[in-house]
This record gives structure tokens, C-alpha cells and sequence, in this order.
């Protein structure tokens, strides 16, 4: 082995502690605040993946006015509520949208996003049962310092 | 297409071309795709919601007169074309007059009522449905004549450097328009969307107010609305932007 | 600014046509988490609920939080199948309400 291949894999190997070391908390910590909105909505019950479609950019302009439309899979009963979740929101829970026939379970909004995070949609069923889809959605920040102007 | 467009621009803005016109752009084509359709979207563009406002407040009586604007100038769309030309000079009050100017002294002097105050809702509304009757039309100021010196103060301070940052207008939407800041583009300066939708502030804005944002933005001491220098630089900004359509209500972000 | 919406209402469809209701309402959605220049926390003032009704039944009820943008924008859908009336109803945590109504009539497909 070479000296830069023995070098590639140390630092391969330091990256990898690295990722151990840090990536766990981040997670963790988004993990435990989208857990802790789930619970509150649903108690013991967690969602399996899919029965949900969620639509929006994966490269937001501007956190404050994001377009985003949620609805049942085409090939699954109609839920009773569909549920949006910002994890990195100050307040995850976004909306819960109760829907009964004729209406069909969809609607599109436009949500706040307090940075780069993973949104998740959430169908519930009358029996209880809970399906997701999270998609990953990166927000640039803007030029110069946007929060000093709320007088201006 | 919004790609060519932009390195068209790019190419026409470099350093040595100080002609502004080589440099325009209309902020829309900085916007992403989602943003544009909003702005498109006569429906759900939030800045829509303050031309309803506005028609309504056009025909609202007020003050001591018991007058509306519409019964001295009918329909709104009798402004059509208005907000293309201003700021432009009062010779009886010596000065320049703005949209908003035009607005408080027409409130006061006509219908006897209380100005609406800048930045206020009831002032956005109004500006925004005036303006709106213009969408389409090519910006189209006075520079000469007795506005020639306001636009020589307007030149002047839109080089001038300012605030703690020691940045000129012209640093930044002259000289790096199209470059990138964080994940901005810097903009071109080009004032055609105003009054527009802005989701930095969640709301509508007036050409004011976006200088004063600016001029936080550099750390220098804001511009206030209704004085010489400010609307002498709205009217060097208008003359900038001369020949884009307006956009209002615009959304930027 | 005061409450007040755009709506885009169907008026007419037939029977088993989805149709789409649109909606824009004015409200600063203020979330209650900022501050502002002096440092005083800003309270917050949100729309809480949006509801519709059609032809007597509750079709969409819908909870809202400070995570909805200013502004708020909604769009749904339904199926028509019946004449009616149309009722969406806005209503925030400061006790404000705004009731928007349509009539929607329902040919046989």
C-alpha cells in the first residue's frame, strides 16, 4: 500500500469518526423534536413509509413563502387528515388538514421553512393507520442580514 | 432561456460599460421558476390582495370633503400610465413628487382628510392599485428641465459611498450586478416591480422602502421617505430602469 | 391590514366534475417566535382554522399553524354531486372571522 493510499484511508477513517461523532446528535436532535410533534398528534402510533405524495422544490429561494401540495396516493383509500411537518421549524407541526367525501384528500399551500430540513407529509386513515413521505429541501439564505429589518 | 438571458446580461454589465442600459434587467428574470409563476399568477400573487384593497380605498369617501377618488377621477384605470412617470417635479410646490406624494397631497388638500402615513396599509394599497393600472407600460421619466438638478443629486448619490460597509449603490447593482452573495444574485437596482411583494418582509414595500432597506443593509443611516435626496434617488432609479415594463404588484424575494 | 380573501369558486359543473377551490386571505401569520427591534417579543396572531362547507356537509377542515406562510394561500378539490351552497370560513386566534360564500349548481353529467 502506498503512503497516499495508507493516507486516503486515514482520512477516510477520521471522516467516518467524524460522521460517528457529529451526525448522530444532529439527527438525533431533529429526530427527537419530529418525534416529539408526531406524539403529540398521534400518541404511540408512528408512520410506515408511503401512501402519501408530497410536491415541492428541493431548492427553496426564500424560507418564508414555499409552494407545497400534499394528497393520498392515487392507489390507496381515502385518508381522513393529511399532516405537514417542518422538523427544523421552531414549531414543527405545520397543519393537519381534515378532509370527508366529495372532497378529495389534497390541498396545496405555501409553508415557512427555518432552513435546509427534511418535510414531512403524513395521510391518517379512519383506522388509525399512518403513512409518510418526507422530502429533503435545501434553503439558500439571502444577501446582507435579512432579520435586522423588521422596521424598514 | 432565463440562462441566455442572464449571460447576456452578464456580458453587457461588465466593468467599463457605466451606460446603464447595457445593464438592465428586471429582477424577474432573478427569480426561480416557482417565484415567476407566482408573480404570474393573477390569482394567488399575494400582492393582488392589496390592489382589491386599493380599489376599495379608491372608492371610499374620506375626510371633511365626503369625497372618494373615484368621484373626482373616476375609475382607477383613468391612472393608467401615471406611475410610469414618477417622481416628477411640482413646480408650484418646487419639488419632486412621488406616487405616495401625490397621494397625501391630493388626501389633504382635496378631500380634506388625514394623509395616509407611508409604509401604511392603507398608502400600499392605494399605490399598488395606481401602479397596477400601469403593468406592461415601459418606465418613462423626466430627467430635464427643472428635474434636471434633483437628477444630478440623484446621480450623485446613487455613486456615493455610505454607511460602516463604505458601499456606493453603485458598488453593488452597478459594478456586481449578477454576481452571487450567499445565495443571491445581486440585483441590477432596477425599481420596475414597485410597490411588489416582497417575502424578505412577508408584505409590500414601496421603492422607499426598499432604499432604506438598503441602506441598513450597508449600515448607513436610512433615507427618509419625503425628502429631497431620497426622492432625487428614486428618480435617478426610475431613469435607470427606464423602458422596463412595471411589474407591480412584483414578488421578489 | 383587515381580514379579507380571494376566492375563485366553480359555479357551475356537472355532476361527478372535480372541481377546485382557490383561496388568498390577508393575515400576517405572525408566529409569535420573533423579536423585534428593541429586543420585545412580538406576540403571536395566527390563523388558527379554515374550514369549507358544501351543501350542508364539512368537507375540508383544516387546522393552521405558525408555519403557514403570511398570507395564507389554499387550494383543494372536490367532486360535485350535488347543488349547494359553498362556505369557507377563516378564523384566527385574536377572535376575527371571515365567511366567504358561493352557490354552486350541479348538472346531471
Amino acid at each position: 500500500m502506498t503512503a497516499f493510499l495508507r493516507r486516503r484511508s486515514l482520512l477516510q477513517g477520521l471522516a467516518g469518526g467524524a460522521f460517528v461523532l457529529v451526525a448522530p446528535r444532529a439527527l438525533a436532535d431533529l429526530g427527537s423534536r419530529l418525534d416529539a410533534a408526531l406524539a403529540e398528534r398521534f400518541g404511540e402510533r408512528r408512520p410506515e413509509q408511503g401512501g402519501v405524495e408530497l410536491e415541492l422544490s428541493r431548492l427553496v429561494e426564500n424560507g418564508n413563502s414555499v409552494a407545497v401540495t400534499v394528497r393520498a396516493s392515487p392507489d390507496e383509500p381515502t385518508p381522513a387528515a393529511l399532516h405537514l411537518f417542518m422538523p427544523r421549524n421552531p414549531e414543527p407541526w405545520g397543519t393537519s388538514f381534515q378532509v370527508a367525501p366529495p372532497a378529495l384528500a389534497e390541498f396545496s399551500t405555501r409553508i415557512r421553512l427555518a432552513g435546509t430540513q427534511d418535510v414531512m407529509a403524513v395521510a391518517e386513515w379512519a383506522d388509525g393507520r399512518l403513512g409518510a413521505t418526507a422530502v429533503s429541501v435545501m434553503v439558500t439564505l439571502g444577501a446582507c442580514a435579512d432579520d435586522l429589518y423588521l422596521e424598514f | 432561456m432565463r440562462r441566455a438571458l442572464l449571460l447576456l446580461w452578464l456580458l453587457l454589465a461588465l466593468p467599463g460599460h457605466a451606460e446603464p442600459r447595457a445593464g438592465q434587467i428586471s429582477g424577474y428574470h432573478l427569480l426561480g421558476e416557482e417565484l415567476q409563476a407566482l408573480q404570474d399568477d393573477d390569482f394567488a400573487n399575494p400582492g393582488m390582495l392589496w390592489v382589491d384593497r386599493g380599489q376599495r380605498a379608491w372608492d371610499a369617501a374620506a375626510g371633511a370633503s365626503g369625497t372618494s377618488c373615484r368621484d373626482c377621477h373616476g375609475g382607477p384605470e383613468r391612472m393608467q400610465g401615471l406611475a410610469t412617470q414618477l417622481p416628477r417635479w411640482n413646480s408650484d410646490q418646487e419639488r419632486l413628487e412621488n406616487l405616495e406624494g401625490l397621494i397625501r397631497n391630493c388626501r389633504s388638500a382635496r378631500q380634506q382628510a388625514e394623509p395616509p402615513a407611508y409604509e401604511s396599509d392603507e398608502m400600499l394599497a392605494l399605490t399598488t392599485v395606481i401602479a397596477h393600472q400601469s403593468r406592461g407600460l415601459p418606465l418613462a421619466v423626466a430627467v430635464d428641465g427643472p428635474a434636471a438638478d434633483a437628477f444630478a443629486a440623484g446621480r450623485d448619490a446613487f455613486a456615493r459611498r455610505r454607511g460602516q460597509l463604505d458601499l456606493s449603490c453603485a458598488d453593488c447593482h452597478d459594478r456586481h450586478a449578477g454576481a452571487r452573495l450567499r445565495g443571491e444574485t445581486i440585483s441590477a437596482g432596477m425599481i420596475n416591480g414597485f410597490p411588489l411583494y416582497r417575502l424578505t418582509w412577508e408584505g409590500m414595500g414601496s421603492r422607499q422602502r426598499m432604499i432604506r432597506w438598503c441602506n441598513e443593509a450597508v449600515r448607513a443611516e436610512p433615507l427618509q421617505p419625503d425628502t429631497a435626496k431620497a426622492l432625487a434617488l428614486e428618480l435617478f432609479l426610475a431613469w435607470r430602469s427606464r423602458g422596463l415594463e412595471l411589474e407591480s404588484p412584483a414578488i421578489r424575494r | 391590514m383587515t381580514l379579507s380573501a380571494r376566492v375563485r369558486l366553480p359555479q357551475q359543473a356537472r355532476s361527478g366534475e372535480v372541481v377546485e377551490i382557490r383561496t388568498l386571505v390577508s393575515h400576517p401569520m405572525e408566529t409569535g417566535f420573533r423579536v423585534d427591534s428593541f429586543g420585545r417579543r412580538i406576540p403571536r396572531r395566527i390563523l388558527t382554522r379554515f374550514s369549507c362547507r358544501y351543501a350542508e356537509r364539512l368537507i375540508i377542515d383544516m387546522e393552521l399553524r405558525p408555519g403557514i406562510s403570511a398570507n395564507p394561500y389554499l387550494a383543494f378539490r372536490f367532486v360535485a354531486d350535488r347543488s349547494g351552497e359553498i362556505e369557507l370560513r377563516w378564523q384566527g386566534d385574536q377572535g376575527e372571522e371571515l365567511v366567504e360564500r358561493g352557490h354552486l349548481e350541479v348538472t346531471p353529467a
